[in-house]
């Protein structure tokens, strides 16, 4: 009995300190991260998909944000504060996403501005941001999240924008009639561009819409949906997908015979050259979509000259990823810069940061410009591109994307 | 289980025959651990208290699947979208109707439990792995009617947002809020099943996951106890669904895939079919294990400084897997085989044989 009892003491014993030492001291969720004086580092909290669907477009992303953070550091960071990178991997598992998100928010500092890039973590975090007092940049803007402007960022144009400016380009330069079908992702991403106000704009430009249909996003094979789109009589078809996914359409199309006969477009995300060239090989020859990135061929831009020194310093990639770390960092240095200057570090929340990134107007973050307001928290800035001899080249200078926000948010 | 109780434990009423907790000592430690768990909000941090608060909701889910598939011997490959549907029931009735938590939690069991009424019909014909195929076209079935009936009543693709539960006038909106709202829940829907295994229709649960035809023999209602059992099972997913949605407070169909189906499998496997303590442990020991690979997995670059950073990061889930397999080769039967033998040899103590 007694050896039991002495058994059953260390077991308890062990389970209280196993506890006590996981447990840190107990925190209230803070909505403003109040008496900061000057911190010993800006912490950049980042939850990525290292191992999941969308490994492919975040590849070298810690790579490329430390190398930003070690640029930025070199200048002085922010008013002598220096970047530092916390990440977790979230595999795309939206579950994974929110936890790390739990897990971020109730680190030393707490995060005051984050990058979000999947669409439907932002969706899910879109009013926990708010009253967490979080601002969050993300790499692709779907208006039920955008809209009404919250908390979230979008440094691209919303997708329907996106769509309505393909729209413009396609009534401006291409044969009519337009018989239009959609081949999207069944994802939030993906039906982003199944709106009314997509519908009612292609109406509005004469463009018929004949069909829309949807796929899975680790789907390998379309040739179903094509040959239903094609049984419609599209003549161009539209994706709200990645570049990987961009090829699976073209790879389809090409098994189809279709390929001559319908053409091809998709959201700016579909347009890079580690995806879509890469995976289509001479399939994206002539590949056309908006938008809102510049190339590594624009050599003549000094943003692009030094991110090609740095890569070939850092033996990275010329990635998407790449190409917008350190324009981000360098925009989201220049925030800081401005809230610490209006309101002290003291006060440093994400009211004074969201009043700078309103201000922004044509900013210009290297890899695109930036215009944001109260009003339209995404980016306005687009361009028409095409796939030449595996380069992607531009066939315009950057426009403004049209309004097909929700109507109340016009 | 008599022979191996302590020196000086038996029983001398039917009562104590059938008690749960049959000494002071197992009291003891019931009553400890509860003040511990109750206590952890006022010395843990939110992002525990966040940890324990999901542990809880998977667990509910898991021991429902643990009844059907342990003690009944049948299989779904559909809990997590029986769990969308507790949430998305929570979702309409919360977000466009402004129904409170009371109302929409029984509301979310009730619906989950009768859709999974309908998709265990199959069970009475086919089994084994073709009910299981039956039971995979639910998950997909569920999710794109979700998705695609009606849109403005689901939200489609974008989902849902759900407000903070409220009971009267106190808002559960916070994580420490919301720990007391889904501990005592859980450990609510957890005696509840234990209790529901030592009943009639646990036996009846039994004797049909051993031998259906002679569970039918003996004058079991088959069919009967099979839709009671996938009732049960889906009502366990419900309330987890329902829990679910308050805690994330907005929902969209990417929060109940396929493969969240397939974990809440694998957290009753690794755990122990038939055991509601290994349902415990399998959830625990699945999320705990994922959570610990995920906290190490920034720090593998600098273990493994030949390659390149990106490529070791993505080594976490590997690992995870790898200690999967490790752990099913050596305890294929669980871990609460594990715990019995633990136990045995313990109460056995020091005599060893």
């Amino acid at each position: 009995m007694k050896i039991k009892f002495i058994y059953l003491s260390v077991i308890t014993i062990s389970i209280i300190a196993l506890i006590v030492s996981c447990a840190a001291p107990a925190q209230q969720p803070s909505t403003q991260v109040e008496s900061v004086k000057k911190p010993s580092a800006i912490v950049f909290y980042q939850m990525l998909d290292i191992s999941g669907p969308y490994a492919a477009d975040v590849q070298g992303a810690i790579a490329s944000t430390n190398d930003a953070f070690d640029y930025l550091n070199a200048k002085g960071g922010v008013d002598g504060v220096p970047w530092k990178l916390v990440y977790r991997d979230t595999g795309g598992d939206l579950k994974a996403a929110i936890a790390a998100y739990e897990f971020f928010k109730t680190q030393d500092p707490p995060p005051l501005l984050m990058q979000i890039t999947e669409s439907a973590t932002n969706e899910a975090l879109k009013d926990k941001l708010v009253e967490d007092g979080i601002i969050a940049f993300t790499s692709g803007a779907v208006p039920s999240f955008i809209y009404p402007p919250r908390n979230q960022y979008s440094f691209v144009p919303s997708y329907p924008d996106v769509c309505g400016y393909f729209m413009d380009w396609v009534v401006a330069t291409q044969p009519k009639p337009i018989k239009l079908a959609f081949l999207t992702w069944d994802s939030v991403f993906g039906r982003a561009i199944l709106t009314d106000e997509v519908r009612n704009y292609a109406k509005e430009k004469g463009i018929e819409i004949v069909a829309e249909e949807v796929f899975g996003m680790t789907q390998m094979d379309v040739t179903t949906q094509l040959t239903r789109i094609n049984d419609k009589g599209a003549n161009w078809v539209y994706s709200n997908i990645l570049g990987q996914g961009e090829a699976i359409v073209l790879k389809s199309a090409q098994q189809l015979g279709l390929l001559g006969k319908i053409k091809f477009s998709g959201c700016q995300w579909t347009m890079l050259k580690h995806t879509l060239i890469k995976m289509a090989g001479p399939l994206a020859e002539g590949y056309v979509a908006p938008s809102h990135l510049r190339n590594w061929e624009e050599t003549d831009v000094p943003y692009i000259k030094l991110m090609k020194e740095r890569i070939k310093a850092a033996k990275g990639e010329e990635t998407s990823n790449w190409l917008q770390t350190l324009g981000f960092f360098m925009m989201a240095t220049d925030l800081y810069k401005g809230a610490i200057k209006e309101v002290g570090w003291e006060k440093l929340n994400a009211e004074a940061l969201k009043r700078q990134a309103e201000k922004l107007n044509k900013y210009d973050m290297g890899f695109t410009y930036l215009t944001l307001t109260a009003k339209k928290h995404e980016n306005i800035w687009v361009r028409m591109e095409q796939v030449k001899d595996g380069n992607i080249i531009p066939l315009e200078d950057y426009k403004i994307a049209p309004n097909l926000a929700p109507v109340q948010y016009r | 289980m008599a022979i191996n109780r302590p020196c000086g434990t038996y029983d001398i009423s039917y009562d104590q025959d059938m008690a749960i907790l049959r000494t002071r000592l197992q009291w003891i430690l019931l009553i400890g651990s509860l003040i511990l768990l109750l206590t952890l909000p006022l010395y843990s941090s939110n992002y525990l208290l966040y940890l324990v608060n999901n542990i809880c909701i998977t667990l509910i889910a898991v021991v429902g699947l643990n009844i059907l598939m342990g003690y009944c011997g049948l299989v779904s490959i559909g809990q997590s979208a029986f769990m969308g549907i507790g949430a998305y029931t929570t979702g309409i009735l919360a977000h466009h109707f402004g129904f409170p938590f009371w109302f929409t939690l029984p509301c979310s069991a009730l619906m989950a439990g009768i859709i999974g009424v309908i998709f265990g019909l199959p069970s009475l014909r086919i089994k084994g792995f073709y009910l299981s195929m039956a039971t995979l076209a639910s998950q997909f079935i569920i999710m794109t009617l979700i998705m695609n009936a009606d849109p403005e009543l689901t939200g489609g693709a974008s989902g849902l947002s759900v407000p903070a539960p409220k009971i009267g006038d106190y808002i559960f909106n916070t994580q420490p809020k919301m720990f007391y709202l889904i501990v005592p829940l859980t450990i609510i829907m957890i005696f509840f099943s234990k209790n529901i295994v030592r009943t009639g229709t646990g036996r009846a649960f039994i004797a049909i996951r051993d031998n259906d035809l002679a569970a039918n023999v003996m004058g079991v209602n088959v069919f009967k106890y099979k839709l009671l059992a996938f009732f049960i099972c889906n009502v366990f997913a419900g309330v987890a669904g329902c829990l679910w949605a308050y805690l994330m407070r907005s929902i969209n169909p990417e929060q109940f895939t396929l493969l969240d189906s397939v974990w809440l499998m694998g957290m009753v496997f690794i755990g122990g079919q038939g055991s509601i303590v290994g349902s415990i442990f399998g959830t625990i020991f699945v999320r705990g294990l994922d959570e610990l690979v995920k906290t190490i997995t920034p720090f593998l670059p600098a273990l493994i400084p030949q390659l390149k950073a990106e490529n070791v990061i993505g080594f976490g889930p590997v690992i995870f897997a790898v200690v999967l397999i490790i752990f099913l080769i050596y305890e294929p039967r669980g871990l609460a085989h594990r715990w019995e033998v633990f136990k045995t040899s313990y109460r056995l103590n020091p005599f060893t044989y």
